[in-house]
């Protein structure tokens, strides 16, 4: 008997030993799962955006109240700090999602969950509500409400209790700012607690990094309030502003109105990014592109004379300005700074097709702007093959194009730039939770046009708010500083197919003789009489410039424009 | 062990780590001066005592079937309270119904009686048939299969004609079986035992978790204390399963060391039974080293796969005042009996003066000096 139970012994202890070893092991052991905390995310300037909070959930086990009496004594003391009314608490309490639990209130702060832990029942002297509990949670808390809600995006919580972007930089930037959440396999008891001297196997969390934008949250605000501002007063669809650095082709603001509430987005149409996902027709905007093409490629040169009537017909096609005028006599540079139809499809037919394809495509329209966001459109341009009718005449001012707020500044930063075209960026950098900044790899740069043709490019839009000044309109006008800018009237089809709605812009770069900040202005679709970008852009550009210059210190210098002629001899 | 096993259980269900351990300490201060005094007893005194204990031991079986005297636990009513203690009457009654069936057989076998196979049989068999009902109506198979044992093992040593014996033995196979069979979770625990590896949350939790826990021991074990079966796996880890928790914590080495002791027990006590002249002590020892080695056996084999649960603590090991008590006074009564074989009492007067040694005298196992 003994040598039996020896030799079952041996077989058991022995030779299966780590079988059962493993399988028991395997029965007791628990995951834990330990969140990692998000990162926030801020501006250039250092203020959050975005940040992670500890939070508590509040749940109700109605299962562990006595009776409808105590549940609505219950539901009395928590309405003031869960900020609910007593009827609407005791109805979940009395609808509990399962018998026993159901959630009373989401991301409630710290300081509401210790006072809820000190509440009593009256007349009650043992511990806290009976059937009240609280998870600890995080919760994402945007302390600067709505700005820069567009660019942010926004997060949900996942079925595990993580925070996930949806949209913006917290949906493309989601793996860096969650970070790995850890876990901890335990060995527990039958009954779930861990075991003492039991095995432990600890995978640590992978903190998320912090996002550093390039954004400044003073233009930032001052260019949401001004776009508001301009689409409450004119009715229009929407409002965008980007500021950009044309150097290093990082982005200052990029605001739009209306937006959303980062912390309560009503819907994912309205998180959507306008400045980088709606597409227009730039309009006269896109004219610098055209004469770039004809200074370079089409023997031009801004003296080159034209006689522009009020209307012209070209293969057929008839043309016009966008008001009346006797025919006059203007240079190339004439033609741009009074923004001139007749006269760009004039200038056109200097360059081929190809050439004027070449010079939007190197502009980098109809192409993606490279920036790491979701739900951005690169627009529309069709290549020459694809032209039909007068498009290559309505392309040189601007109409038969899409292109999204982004990559018009962008196409006025490389101007002012000199010519060279720097990639934009939205990210500055990342910075780990140990404080461990990594800025973002330097942008890409390419030569677009000659250094000579920006710098005559930007003498002639010097002329542009002097224009608009004399016309009464000096919405380009800010003292001390030269500014070069270039206003644009596009006109869009409506739903129903009619070209009757209209795009204005305005965009422009100070000091124009070393110009250190772009600002790209579009309302889309003002109601009313003024449509004009001069008139219903222009006063946003005015606001947003001035910001700028100011958040940016720099110092106005007072250097007169260069004369430049406009009209031909 | 029981310290490791019911401070883990006890901490698991949320009361204080040592309480059940000061109370298996109480009974072994309470045990050790019984085992001394059982030692130092003559065989007459046992041969009086069998009487009065029996009719204790039915006494307290019957008040434990006394609703609200009889403490029900487990679904089954096998205790009855005394002050801080549970004591459990069916333990009593093993070592009453050893000495009662020795008394008896050694009286019939002085008078010439035994040729006859009708005083063979009675009374020991009304007798040990009424000890078994009572502890069948307390539902305690393992016990009355001790029982069972003992009973035979008397017989064995009386030297009854073998087609008898045999008869006897078929007799109690039978009864086994018909017990098994009329309750409903002992056919389940056979057939759980055919077939270990179905329903492991149910029947078998209690083989498998056992079987986890001794295998995990592997050679050396996990350390005294370290085991994590007992914290709440393996059901009974204090009393019927301990063996696993010892499996657990102190490896193939421990398992093996702890049978040896048993298998040393089982030598120890047979040789009493076989050198002493007394045919009283002779039955005694022989039914006293069988209550306890079988019921060893029944436990161990239980835990390591080899026989179905029947539910028998382990002798001297598992958590229970009751059986501990009463398992040292059997062991007293077999120290006693050791001193009175022929030429034990000159052995130790020679060398009695180291006390391990003579401690090993008793057990025959001490290096002789002639």
């Amino acid at each position: 008997m003994l040598s039996l139970f020896a030799g079952r012994l041996v077989q058991m202890q022995g030779m299966d030993g780590a079988k059962y070893r493993t399988l028991a092991y395997h029965q007791r052991m628990q995951t834990v799962q330990l969140p990692a905390v998000r990162g926030s995310i801020t501006s250039a300037d250092g203020t959050i955006l975005a940040a992670t909070v500890q939070t508590d959930l509040v749940f109700a086990d109605p299962k562990l109240m006595s009776g409808a009496g105590e549940q609505a004594q219950i539901a009395a003391a928590l309405a003031g700090p869960l900020a609910m009314t007593q009827a609407q608490i005791l109805g979940l309490i009395q609808h509990p999602t399962s018998p026993q639990y159901v959630v009373l209130k989401r991301s409630v702060p710290a300081a509401t969950a210790a006072q809820i832990n000190d509440l009593r029942l009256p007349g009650s002297h043992a511990g806290p509500l009976p059937g009240i509990g609280m998870t600890q949670t995080y919760s994402r808390v945007y302390p600067n409400g709505q700005l820069a809600a567009s660019l942010l995006g926004f997060t949900n919580t996942d079925n595990a209790g993580n925070l996930k972007g949806v949209a913006g930089i917290e949906d493309a930037y989601n793996t860096l700012l969650s970070g790995r959440p850890g876990s901890e396999e335990l060995q527990t008891t039958s009954s779930g607690q861990p075991i003492p001297l039991g095995e432990d196997k600890l995978t640590p969390t992978v903190p998320g990094r912090s996002v550093k934008l390039t954004i400044m949250s003073g233009i930032q605000y001052s260019a949401e309030q001004a776009c508001k501002q301009r689409v409450i007063l004119s009715h229009a669809a929407y409002c965008t502003a980007v500021v950009m650095q044309p150097h290093t082709g990082q982005i200052l603001a990029m605001a739009q109105y209306p937006t959303f509430s980062p912390a309560d987005p009503t819907s994912l149409k309205s998180t959507q990014d306008d400045a980088i996902a709606n597409v227009f027709a730039p309009g006269s905007t896109a004219k610098v592109i055209t004469v770039a093409a004809a200074l370079e490629h089409g023997g031009q040169t801004l003296m080159s004379p034209y006689t522009v009537p009020y209307q012209i017909n070209v293969d057929g096609f008839p043309f016009h300005d966008a008001e009346s005028h006797p025919t006059e006599h203007l240079t190339i540079a004439g033609i741009l700074a009074n923004s001139s139809n007749v006269g760009m499809v004039q200038v056109v037919q200097h360059v081929s097709p190809q050439e004027q394809y070449k010079y939007l495509r190197a502009f980098g329209l109809g192409q993606s702007t490279g920036l790491n966001l979701p739900g951005g459109s690169d627009g529309l341009l069709s290549p020459p093959s694809k032209w039909w009718g007068d498009e290559r005449y309505t392309l040189a001012f601007g109409q038969g194009i899409a292109v999204n707020a982004l990559q018009m500044a962008d196409v006025y930063a490389t101007i002012a730039n000199g010519g060279v075209k720097v990639q934009p960026s939205i990210v500055a950098g990342t910075t780990s939770a140990s404080g461990q900044f990594v800025p973002s790899p330097a942008s890409s740069k390419r030569r677009v046009i000659k250094a000579t043709t920006a710098r005559e490019l930007i003498g002639v839009l010097q002329q542009v708010p002097m224009v608009d000044a004399e016309a009464g309109i000096p919405w380009g006008d800010i003292a001390g500083y030269p500014i070069a800018a270039k206003t644009g009237t596009a006109q869009e089809p409506n739903a129903a197919g009619c070209l009757c709605e209209y795009g204005s812009s305005y965009i422009g770069m100070a000091p124009a003789n070393n110009p250190q900040v772009v600002v790209a202005i579009n309302v889309q679709d003002p109601k009313g009489s003024a449509y004009f970008g001069d008139e219903v852009a222009g006063p946003v550009f005015y606001q947003v410039m001035r910001s700028a210059l100011q958040t940016l210190k720099i110092p106005p210098n007072y250097i007169q424009r260069p004369d430049v002629r406009l009209t031909a001899p | 062990m029981v310290l490791s096993t019911s401070s883990a259980s006890a901490i698991v269900s949320g009361e204080p780590p040592y309480r059940d351990f000061q109370k298996q300490l109480l009974g072994v201060a309470l045990g050790l001066p019984i085992m001394w005094f059982a030692a130092r007893s003559s065989p007459r005194l046992f041969r009086a005592a069998a009487y009065p204990l029996l009719v204790i031991s039915v006494l307290g079986l019957l008040l434990t079937l006394i609703p609200g005297v009889g403490v029900v636990s487990g679904g089954a009513s096998r205790w009855i309270q005394l002050g801080p203690l549970q004591l459990q009457p069916s333990e009593l009654a093993k070592f009453a119904f050893v000495l009662w069936g020795a008394d008896l057989l050694a009286r019939k076998e002085k008078l010439g009686q035994l040729t006859e196979w009708r005083h063979l049989m009675m009374p020991l068999m009304p007798g040990a048939g009424l000890i078994c009902l009572l502890v069948m109506l307390g539902d305690d198979l393992g016990t009355t299969f001790v029982l069972l044992t003992i009973f035979l093992a008397l017989l064995w040593v009386i030297g009854t004609p073998g087609r008898l014996f045999a008869g006897m033995l078929g007799l109690m196979g039978l009864i086994m079986l018909m017990l098994i069979i009329v309750a409903p979770y002992r056919l389940e625990r056979l057939t759980s035992f055919m077939n270990p590896q179905a329903n492991p949350v149910g029947t078998n939790m209690q083989s498998i978790q056992g079987k986890y826990a001794v295998g995990s021991g592997g050679w050396f074990g996990v350390g005294l204390g370290a085991s994590r079966q007992k914290w709440g796996w393996v059901p009974n880890a204090t009393t019927d399963y301990i063996f696993a928790i010892i499996g657990e914590e102190l490896g193939l080495v421990g398992t093996l060391c702890v049978s040896a002791l048993y298998g040393g027990l089982a030598y120890a006590g047979l040789r009493i039974a076989r050198r002493v002249e007394d045919t009283f002590m002779q039955l005694a020892a022989a039914g006293a080293t069988a209550w306890i080695v079988v019921q060893a056996v029944v436990n161990i084999g239980a835990v390591i796969g080899v026989f179905p649960i029947t539910g028998v603590p382990l002798p001297l090991v598992s958590e229970g005042v009751s059986s501990l008590l009463v398992t040292m006074a059997a062991l007293g009564m077999l120290m006693s009996f050791a001193k009175r074989e022929p030429g034990a009492r000159e052995a130790l007067a020679a060398q009695g003066e180291s006390g391990p040694r003579r401690v090993l005298s008793w057990l025959g196992l001490a290096p002789r000096r002639v």
